[in-house]
């Protein structure tokens, strides 16, 4: 029971800073989409399927925050690289500051001197 | 690097990204080609690091990362009509059955009338008793409307015939034979007194049927609710009975009236 509603939890949590996590990635230069991917397994960012990335590229880059080129590849066909635009630096400023006033609040409000005894 | 696939593996891969494309046309806030591309980079990228020619386990194992197409594309990003013809397509019973219902009620009352009411109607007691409850709201406006109207016509007939027909009975009585029921020129067909005996003969009907209606509904209670479900779930016979005694109230001034203008004149 408890494991179970700690793993929602994660997910939930993990979802809804995916978008914020997809923008991070991208803070230090363009990424091959793939490669986005992986870094995000890595970083255990996923939440259950890695194929709900590529859904969100789209809608962010639709956005206006990511824009996309194609770079040739010795090991195939051209590869399809993500890159944060003017506007997605914005957004990822904006988020990151409420990211930090979240995690802060949350951090102290177990601290907070108050009510209780 | 080409991806050699073994027989079975390559329609995985098309049957798959077919899917994803599929619903992924539903969304608006994607480019459905742009997404099923990169998704088919992503698996080819996987698969050439892989023993060629790749078995079916192999894609498997990459599209299990991927996640089904229903997780890639999730329902809450589809359009509303896209929504509704996946629930139709793949949903539950219980959704069919009730976009069913509202099909059947709305275009076969447009081209057969009674029938087709009748048709959604029955129709939207199945989808309700496979529903169960609690429903959700929106599956609830898809099965009332056809039950709305059954039971508000069978309501209606159900109460009010005895009503129609006593008073029929008494006006065609009146004018079938000429003054029968006032022989004064005052109280002709046409008159106050015909107007007064007409409706006190429709509440007398009104009155008795209804003390029928109420003793059989008050020893049936089950009965009442499971013919009217789901909104008789709360019936008690208690309005009803208050109803049939307004009716005897009514019936007794009526015909007080008639006989005092019958006397007066």
């Amino acid at each position: 029971m408890t494991e179970a509603f700690l793993a929602n939890w994660t997910t939930q949590l993990r979802k809804g800073i995916l978008e914020y996590c997809v923008l991070k990635a991208l803070e230090d230069g363009p990424l091959y989409g793939y490669d986005l991917v992986r870094r995000l397994r890595e970083l255990q960012v996923l939440v259950i399927s890695e194929g709900t990335i590529y859904p969100l590229l789209s809608r962010l880059r639709k956005e206006g925050f990511l824009k996309t080129h194609l770079e040739e590849s010795s090991e195939g066909p051209a590869r399809k690289y993500y890159e944060l635009t003017a506007s997605g630096k914005d957004m990822l400023r904006e988020m990151r500051d409420v990211w930090m006033k979240m995690v802060e609040g949350v951090e102290n409000s177990g601290r907070m001197k108050g009510t209780q005894k | 690097m080409m991806v050699e696939y073994s027989a079975g593996a390559e329609k995985r891969v098309v049957d798959y990204l077919r899917n994803v494309r599929e619903r992924l046309r539903t969304t608006e806030s994607v480019d459905a080609d742009e997404v099923a591309n990169d998704l088919r980079n992503h698996i080819e990228r996987e698969l050439c690091e892989m023993k060629q020619p790749v078995s079916e386990a192999d894609v498997n194992a990459v599209l299990n990362r991927l996640g089904p197409p229903e997780e890639v594309v999730k329902e809450e990003d589809m359009s509303w009509w896209a929504k509704m013809l996946l629930r139709w397509r793949r949903g539950p019973e219980d959704w069919r059955l009730a976009y069913l219902s509202f099909g059947v009620f709305v275009i076969g009352t447009l081209v057969a009338g009674p029938l087709g009411i009748l048709a959604g109607f029955l129709l939207s007691r199945a989808a309700m008793s496979v529903a169960g409850e609690p429903e959700p709201r929106a599956k609830k406006w898809l099965i009332y409307p056809a039950l709305i109207v059954v039971y508000t016509l069978a309501a209606g007939i159900g109460l009010f015939w005895p009503g129609f027909a006593l008073g029929g009975l008494v006006a065609q009585l009146n004018h079938g034979h000429g003054s029968l029921l006032y022989k004064d020129p005052f109280f002709d067909n046409d008159g106050l007194g015909t107007v007064t005996m007409v409706l006190a003969g429709a509440a007398l009907g009104l009155a008795v049927w209804w003390s029928l209606l109420w003793a059989y509904g008050r020893r049936h209670l089950s009965a009442v609710r499971t013919v009217f479900r789901p909104f008789a779930e709360k019936w008690t016979g208690r309005k009803f009975g208050k109803a049939t005694l307004a009716a005897w109230a009514v019936t007794l001034v009526l015909a007080s009236v008639a006989v005092l203008l019958w006397v007066l004149t």
